[in-house]
């Protein structure tokens, strides 16, 4: 054991940090160094010479070689360690993080060996303070977690549960964990891809069926344009052929034919009755609706509307951001309920749990057959014991008898006496044996229940305990009930921060519903589709309604432009079938009327009365036939100007031909057979086809358009659908790998407490009594949470060493320290013990029971300690005795300076 | 005669790793890809244009790329012929069987190989593909009627570079490379193999912008000059927009994530356009790493993507796993009962970092 005493200021914290520097050296790397280097580093670095800054120590190994271990901390490329006897560098032996760490040979780096060798000045402040008395327990629980001050193993997979609840959560329906989320978005995400596909798909469809209605209207529209100029052609030929007539007759006949004045009145009528005849129209039989009904159904319709045909895509878009904001909004539910105020006082939920195990601690029971065994062995020990003074009581009889034969001079009844004597003697002797049998069976029957008994005294002591914080803090004492109530402030707690995250949620979702809803509204506002008084919903599907409205609004009014060129048509047609069914009544009533006059005959055919008119006119005689060929000309030319001039019909049959030609721009030259002997009539009957395919056109595109508006975009929906399917891959993987990690760490913290608690216990024992002066004399450890009880020597009761005084609890910490040095050293070597300051809060009388328990533990390790505290120096100096022990007085710093 | 071919351009495709902004940037890049395309073929004045399929996705073409389509290539006056591929592939209710494409653009509509004449001596011979998957091999039993120079446009699989290809590549129309010169065919132009690659009497002209991460080999059109003794030569040009870059960023175990950030920027501070890194190396055990808030570091980019590979974390697990405690029992059970190596690694992480007291307890 070294003690190192000095005043304030003497550099014994130093020399500590030096001592540790030495050992473990400092990480070596790139980047920015750790919090704890910085402070080591802002604590120890030389002001006046910071870049000369190095630290040797030499080791001892338990091997026997001696190493010279040199740090450079400022530089940290020197470090270096030296075995002296074979002046080899051995560093690579124990290069750790870059540096030689002499930790290496223990089996520990730098972080555990700070933490399990190194004893600091407020470890042992907080040991002995009553509020953090569990602090002993829990620097054994992190000390067999990982060697280290970071966290229990309970503690971290309290750490892993917390983070499941909150990274991967339940699924169930109505949980709102990122497991159920993600799952929700993934279901979301493929439903809106399969809309996005059928949409898609849909629009195809659309798209080719409008393509297709498009040529067939097409196609129907040029039936209709070439039947168009083929009558224009026709009606040109005629009216060609008319004006050419009538040329060649007016330059026969300038004037009325000579002679005519002579000839016969009636003669002339008859030439002229026959020509009309013969020059008479042929009447067209007109079909499907007359010009009225057309005219009637053109002002039915519509006028073209004033507005959007269908919705605007930004109005699309902002509805369904609304949709899906209130959806979001809707999957928030309702607000986790809170349950009312529990009566749990100032606990928490882990205190609480923590106190309902130590009420349900149970209490281990001795078994039947070692009872009946340790009964056994009682009895017969005491029978022995009872029987124990007759054999000396016959003995000293036989003495007195044998006394009294020598005394009266009987020698046989002395020999008598001797030789009963003698077999009482052997007698004794083998009694003797028996009780010392019964005795040892005693024993080992004790023994074997001596276990047992400590387990159910420290379980009476922790279940005593834990009655007293359960009435200190007003709260049931039995198990079930305060089980009950851990469970309902952990339910609390849950639904605590349930609602916290609810609430946090449902404002976000509220806002972007408002916005959304604003959104909506402007972009209705601006398409004049809000109505004063209505939700934006209401407007939205008026504005979708009204939409819908006006492009059936549309499409009927887009039939005006058809419907007014076949009423055009169909006028035209009529007029010319009147004009041509009066030019024959009046030819008829002609022939009729002169047939009459002339041959007395008129109720025969026109035909036959024409045969009879031609013969009265050849009966006539050959003067008369020229006049009466000359006044047929003439009535010809009459008859083919119809009243105009000759100028008039040419400038007709031009005309004619014009727009003939004008017709026939764009038309196939073959095209088209089937309307090569077309008529008015299948004018009409193709415009009427036409007419309803365009209407086809407009509504299809009129749909594909609104369609097309409407659509997702399908790669965009794909994109989504992967995310959300990765997102919960992601979960899932992480959920897998939480709750394998929560089983094998559970399942690793009971093993290890189940093996170290009988180390441990086994380890103090050897100690406990010389370390509290005999006040305890055994240890036990419970395997489930490494809780310590010490068995009292006066009482032989069994005390949780958690709740005995600060002083004690010192003792057995450092106690502790040395057993788990022991414990977590992996390798042969043994590990010293650092202790800086260790008695700075202690009085006289604790500080030497320390120091008391710290020599105690030098028998088996290095104990170093540094301590500014005069009255351990000089204890130390009255204690220990060189060479096994040291004891160094460091002077102030000031005096070495003079020095 | 002078022809700019190219394939698989793919509009409309989807971007999977990136964000919203990102995949629309990109799919915008394919536009102005096909713009270049275009822009190239007026510059060198060729006579045709080509496409050898995959133009689009027939699954997700949308009505403002039909249109852009039939506005770019009709609009550009040179006369084209476009093969369709597995993915534009032709049927009644196809892009391509709608009007509007312009009279410069003709279409191969057959599932077998037709004829056009380019010129006086110089036949193309075009197909479709009519079904979007299990379309037979072109070759297969023809042969070519004329003489002078036959050229074919097709969208086919020639089998002795599948094992090149990704992963999931499937042979659509496959054919054998020989198959070519027994059909009298001189030379095909191929789309569908994204990986340009030449062989005696074909090339694959590859994506002319980047569809991937990691894509090699100059990608773009090709230029085909045919001589007048009909002699073929053929010119590589470059014709992406998009900008990628696929690096690695090896840690030397930085001991916080600035450090790792710092990595990150520094390796991409000279890049732009979108890319992807791949952390690999060594990381100190306390470095809280999160991938979507390194993803931010470089605003000047398109995109980041940070992934990870083979990253180890530097504990000592051999020495954790001799410990006496829990940490060291956990690692020792670890090895023993979790099978998968990448969710043991995961799982070890975890534990160990839950048993320092960190927060950050998913491991990537």
């Amino acid at each position: 054991m070294n003690v190192l005493g000095g005043p304030n200021e003497a550099g014994k914290s130093s020399w500590h940090a030096a001592i540790r520097a030495a050992i473990t050296g400092v990480k070596r790397g790139r980047g920015r160094p750790s919090v704890s280097d910085s402070h080591f580093d802002d604590l120890h670095r030389p002001w006046n010479n910071p870049d000369e800054w190095k630290v040797e120590a030499r080791l001892v190994l338990d091997d026997g070689r001696a190493i010279d271990m040199m740090q450079d901390l400022a530089g940290k490329v020197a470090s270096r360690a030296t075995d002296i006897a074979l002046g080899r560098d051995v560093s690579t032996e124990i290069i750790h993080d870059g540096s030689p760490d002499a930790s290496r040979w223990l089996g520990l780096d730098r972080e555990a060996f700070a933490a399990t060798i190194c004893v600091e000045q407020d470890e042992i402040l907080a040991i002995a303070r009553r509020e953090t008395a569990d602090l002993l327990q829990q620097y054994l629980q992190r000390a067999a977690a990982s060697r280290a001050t970071d966290a229990t193993a309970a503690e971290a997979i309290e750490r892993l549960d917390e983070f499941r609840r909150t990274s991967v959560g339940t699924d169930h329906v109505a949980s709102k964990g990122p497991l159920r989320q993600s799952r929700v978005r993934l279901e979301t995400a493929r439903a809106q891809l399969q809309q996005a596909q059928n949409q898609h798909a849909g629009y195809m469809v659309l798209m080719a069926q409008s393509d297709q209605a498009r040529t067939a209207h097409a196609h129907a529209a040029n039936q209709v344009g070439a039947l168009e100029a083929l009558l224009a052609d026709r009606e040109a030929k005629g009216l060609r052929a008319r004006a050419d007539r009538a040329f060649l007759l007016s330059q026969r006949y300038p004037g009325p034919p000579v002679g005519a004045v002579a000839r016969s009145e009636l003669a002339d009528r008859v030439a002229a009755a026959v020509s009309g005849w013969k020059n008479r129209p042929v009447l067209t039989v007109l079909t499907g609706p007359a010009a009225d009904e057309i005219d009637a159904k053109l002002h039915e319709l519509p006028t073209h509307p004033v507005g959007d045909l269908r919705p605007e895509p930004a109005v699309i878009s902002d509805h369904d951001e609304l949709i899906a904001a209130e959806k979001a909004l809707g999957l928030l539910g309702e607000r986790p309920a809170l349950l009312e105020a529990l009566p749990s006082g100032s606990l928490t939920e882990a205190e609480v749990r923590s106190l309902a195990n130590d009420l349900r601690a149970e209490l281990p029971e001795i078994g039947e057959n070692a009872r009946q065994r340790l009964d056994l062995a009682r009895e017969r020990a005491e029978s022995l014991e009872r029987r124990r003074w007759l054999e000396p009581m016959g003995l000293l009889l036989l003495l007195v008898v044998a006394a009294v034969g020598v005394a009266i001079g009987v020698p046989a009844a002395t020999a008598f006496a001797l030789l009963v004597g003698v077999a009482v003697a052997y007698r004794m002797i083998r009694e003797g044996h028996r009780r010392n049998a019964a005795r040892h069976e005693l024993h080992a029957a004790e023994a074997d229940v001596e276990p047992v008994r400590v387990a159910r005294s420290i379980a009476e002591a922790r279940r005593a305990e834990a009655l007293s914080r359960a009435r200190q803090a007003n709260l049931p004492t039995e198990p079930e009930a305060v089980t009950s109530l851990a469970d309902e402030l952990g339910d609390q707690t849950l639904r605590q921060r349930a609602a916290a995250e609810w609430d946090s949620r449902h404002t976000e979702a509220s806002r972007q519903c408002v916005a959304a809803r604003d959104r909506l509204r402007e972009s209705l506002a601006a398409r004049r589709g809000v109505v004063e008084g209505r939700s934006e919903e209401e407007c939205y599907e008026h504005y979708v309604a009204d939409c819908d409205a006006r492009a059936n609004q549309a499409v009927e009014s887009a039939q005006a432009d058809a419907l007014r060129a076949a009423l055009e048509a169909r006028r035209q047609a009529e007029a010319s079938a009147k004009a041509d069914a009066d030019r024959l009544t009046e030819a008829e009533a002609a022939l009729r009327s002169v047939a009459a006059e002339a041959c007395g005959e008129s109720r025969q055919s026109p035909d036959e009365l024409v045969g009879l008119l031609e013969t009265w006119q050849r009966t006539r005689g050959a003067s008369a036939a020229e006049t009466d060929q000359a006044m047929s000309d003439w009535h010809e030319l009459q008859a083919l100007l119809e009243g105009s001039t000759l100028g008039d019909l040419q400038h007709r049959a031009q005309a004619a031909e014009g727009h003939a030609t004008e017709l026939s721009v764009g038309i196939e030259p073959q095209w088209p057979p089937a309307v090569e002997h077309g008529s008015a009539v299948q004018l009409s009957r193709l415009r009427a086809v036409e007419g309803d395919l365009l209407r086809t056109v407009m509504a299809l595109e009129t749909r594909r358009d609104a369609l097309a508006g409407a659509m997702v975009n399908v790669a965009e929906a794909e994109e989504e659908a992967l995310w959300a399917e990765l997102e919960l891959e992601r979960i899932d993987g992480l959920a897998t790998v939480v709750d394998t990690t929560t089983r094998l760490l559970t399942s690793a913290q009971e093993r290890v407490h189940r093996d170290i608690a009988p180390v441990i216990a086994a380890s103090m024992r050897s100690h406990i009594a010389a370390v509290t002066e005999g006040r305890y004399t055994d240890v036990a450890v419970d395997p489930a949470d490494l809780g310590i009880g010490v068995k009292e020597a006066r009482t032989g009761q069994w005390r949780l060493a958690r709740l005995l005084s600060g002083g004690t609890r010192e003792q057995i910490y450092l106690l502790l320290r040395a057993v788990m040095a022991r414990h977590l050293v992996t390798t042969d070597e043994t590990a010293p013990l650092l202790l800086d300051e260790v008695t700075a809060q202690s009085d006289a009388a604790r500080s030497m029971e320390l120091m008391r328990t710290l020599l105690s533990l030098s028998s088996e390790r290095q104990i170093i300690v540094f301590t500014h505290d005069e009255a351990v120096v000089t204890w130390a100096e009255a204690n220990l005795a060189p060479p096994q022990h040291r004891v160094f007085r460091l002077p102030p710093l000031d005096d070495r300076a003079g020095q | 005669m002078k022809l700019l071919a190219f394939a698989d351009l793919h509009l409309d495709v989807p971007f999977a790793w990136a964000d919203h902004r990102t995949a629309r940037i990109r799919r915008a890049n394919l536009r102005r890809a096909l713009e270049n395309i275009v822009r190239l073929a007026q510059t060198e004045s060729v006579d045709y244009l080509l496409s050898a399929g995959d133009l689009f996705e027939h699954e997700r073409i949308g009505p403002d790329t039909i249109e852009f389509l039939r506005a770019t290539l009709g609009g550009s006056g040179i006369p084209t012929f476009l093969a369709p591929g597995n993915h534009d592939w032709f049927g009644p209710e196809s892009p391509y069987a709608r009007s509007g494409w312009g009279t410069n653009v003709r279409i191969f509509t057959e599932d077998h190989l037709v004829p056009e004449e380019l010129a006086d001596g110089v036949t193309l011979w075009g197909a479709a593909h009519r079904v979007p998957a299990n379309t037979d091999d072109f070759f297969a039993g023809f042969h070519v009627d004329r003489a002078g120079v036959n050229l074919a446009l097709l969208h086919a699989s020639e089998t002795s570079a599948l094992p090149w290809q990704p992963e999931g590549k499937r042979p659509h129309a496959p054919f054998d490379a020989a198959e070519i010169a027994t059909a009298g065919v001189d030379f095909a132009l191929l789309g569908h193999y994204h990986y340009p690659s030449e062989g005696n009497r074909y090339a694959y002209m590859g994506n002319p912008d980047p569809l991937e991460f990691g894509e090699v080999g100059q990608r773009g059109a090709v230029l085909v000059t045919i001589s007048g003794s009909g002699r073929i030569e053929l010119s590589r040009r470059s014709v992406a927009v998009s900008r990628v870059h696929d690096i690695t960023v090896n840690l030397d175990a930085p001991r916080h994530r600035d450090e790792v950030a710092e990595a990150v920027r520094a390796a991409v501070g000279g890049l732009d356009g979108s890319v992807r890194v791949t952390l690999c190396g060594e990381l100190s055990s306390g470095v809280e790493l999160h991938l979507p808030e390194l993803s931010e570091v470089a605003p000047h980019l398109d995109a980041l993507v940070v992934r990870t590979r083979d990253l180890s974390v530097a504990y000592d697990l051999d020495a954790l796993a001799k410990e006496p405690t829990v940490r060291g029992q956990f690692v020792r059970d670890a090895n023993e009962q979790v099978a998968d190596a990448a969710t043991r690694r995961r799982v070890i992480l975890t534990g160990l970092r839950a048993l320092d007291g960190r927060r950050d307890l998913e491991a990537l």
